[in-house]
């Protein structure tokens, strides 16, 4: 085996792995993003029921919450046409997803607090459509990040 | 740790890149699998039909929403030749770097093995 052509091969095999993981990295579809947005925003409204509406609506709401960030999240994947291994993502990528929870779950917190305190009748719904529009500002930035931390 | 094995079968430069691209992703679709390596719809599928015959990818097709949706992954036979196959190539340019002057390695020298020899 020539030492150049086991050297072009191996060049070629790291290329065409990076181009699969940019592949399954790329610029988010808009209604991803608008979409998570509209979900976080969505839910709002169930925390400035009563306290007895908020008993049962808040489940149900977390729930459907749930439900729909899953269906969205796999839309998305089928769209984007490819998934990436476990083993692929790095500690920094895993650094990245944690942090962007993190930051929505700052955002919401500091949002609702000042909602609160500015006497809004509607303070969840408020912090909730804050939240949603950070989300949806952070989105682009935090996929550009996963994909620049991936274990190549 | 993955036991170097030079495999000339996946070595071919159209299969070695159809490998290489499905090594990091647990699936892709076939419409990206082309767009990525830049190739024809019957020159990716004959490709895939003949790693798929050798056990080396996997390929899994249904219908989404009324659009047909074609999956490419790759086997854990597969992930395992070509894990072993990158190594052999390491190994290679490795030894190289190591004896400068010394002529290429050659296939006798353990690693390169050929396919033929392998299914042996």
């Amino acid at each position: 085996m020539d030492v150049e052509r086991a050297e072009r091969a191996l060049q070629e095999v790291r290329v065409l792995q990076e181009r699969a993981l940019r592949a399954a990295y790329p610029r988010l579809p808009w209604w991803s993003v608008t979409g998570r947005g509209a979900i976080i925003a969505a839910m709002g409204p169930v925390g400035d029921l009563s306290p007895s509406g908020m008993a049962v609506g808040m489940p149900v709401t977390g729930m459907l919450g749930v439900a729909a960030f899953s269906a969205l999240g796999e839309f998305t994947e089928r769209r984007i046409g490819a998934k990436v291994r476990t083993s692929r993502h790095s500690v920094r990528s895993v650094a990245v997803n944690v942090g962007e929870i993190v930051a929505i779950l700052v955002v919401f917190a500091l949002a609702a607090w000042g909602t609160s305190r500015a006497g809004t009748p509607i303070p969840v719904t408020l912090a909730c459509l804050v939240t949603g529009l950070f989300g949806i500002a952070i989105a682009q930035p935090v996929q550009k990040a996963r994909s620049a931390t991936m274990r190549y | 740790m993955v036991e170097p094995f030079f495999n000339e079968y996946i070595h071919v430069p159209a299969r070695l890149s159809l490998l290489a691209l499905l090594a990091p992703v647990q699936w892709m679709e076939f419409r990206i699998v082309r767009e990525s390596l830049d190739t024809s719809d019957s020159a990716l599928s004959k490709q895939i039909s003949s790693l798929q015959d050798a056990g080396y990818v996997e390929v899994s097709k249904d219908r989404l929403h009324g659009r047909r949706s074609t999956r490419v992954r790759l086997s854990e036979q597969g992930r395992v030749a070509f894990g072993a196959h990158a190594a052999a190539l390491e190994q290679i340019v490795a030894a190289a770097h190591q004896r400068p002057q010394s002529r290429p390695t050659t296939p006798q020298e353990g690693a390169f093995v050929s396919h033929k020899e392998q299914r042996l």
